[in-house]
């Protein structure tokens, strides 16, 4: 009876102390794509709330210094989304290795991504004769985009 | 690949958050791995033998290998 008690007591106390968010346990949510936010330790929210900050500043920079000809100020977008880049890949390093694979398949399918991309621009240029190069850009990253998700719910699928 | 850490779990009356808790894992990987569903790598794995005090090769059993164990 007594060490029953004693079981249950660690039990409930254990389980006070594992509903404690703690860094490096995340979970994911919305089919890989976002994060289970009850999940996050302090560090882990205030990197991910920084890689936020960054990146949207980031883009806003970008285009608000479009128009604008060559100065030292073209670097603050590229530096800003690097620093973005940055506190993603701490965010991800801490976490643990199930996390960590969904988030490789999703990192494999921006490489996929950006060669079909490639791919079907040179595919459009050779049968138009045109030369795709000011659209180069806007259709990679789309294509990094399209392919990170992709590899990202697959891997979520199969994995949880 | 299959395994008992369900039924280890259930003796030890933990929860998947509090197993999670003790491996040093989310619980969405405890839950991945009870349900075969993902191989847990080998430091884990001798993790779990060693949390649950048994050898790998009595949690963790090739396809088939599992009921031929229990019985």
């Amino acid at each position: 009876m007594t060490a029953s008690k004693k079981g249950n007591l660690s039990v409930s106390t254990s389980q006070h102390d594992a509903d404690v968010p703690r860094d490096g346990r995340a979970e994911l949510s919305f089919w890989g794509l976002w994060f289970r936010w009850s999940s996050l330790g302090p560090r882990d929210k205030a990197d991910l709330i920084g890689m936020l900050v960054f990146a949207f500043a980031g883009g806003l920079v970008q285009g608000l210094t479009q128009a604008d000809g060559v100065g030292w100020y073209r670097l603050i977008a590229p530096g800003m989304i690097i620093l973005s880049l940055l506190l993603l890949f701490r965010f991800c390093r801490r976490q643990d290795e199930l996390f960590q694979e969904i988030i490789l398949h999703g990192a494999a399918g921006v490489g996929y991504g950006a060669l079909a991309a490639v791919f079907s621009l040179q595919f459009f240029d050779h049968v138009t004769g045109s030369k795709s190069v000011d659209a180069a850009l806007p259709v990679i990253l789309s294509g990094m985009l399209i392919g990170s998700v992709i590899g990202t719910v697959r891997a979520y699928r199969k994995l949880i | 690949m299959e395994n008992s850490l369900h039924i280890l779990r259930a003796e030890k009356r933990w929860s998947q958050a509090e197993l999670a808790e003790h491996l040093g894992v989310s619980r969405q990987t405890v839950n991945a791995i009870e349900t075969g569903k993902y191989d847990p790598s080998l430091p884990l794995a001798l993790k779990i033998g060693r949390l649950f005090d048994k050898p790998v090769e009595r949690i963790f059993f090739l396809d088939g290998e599992m009921e031929a164990a229990a019985e």
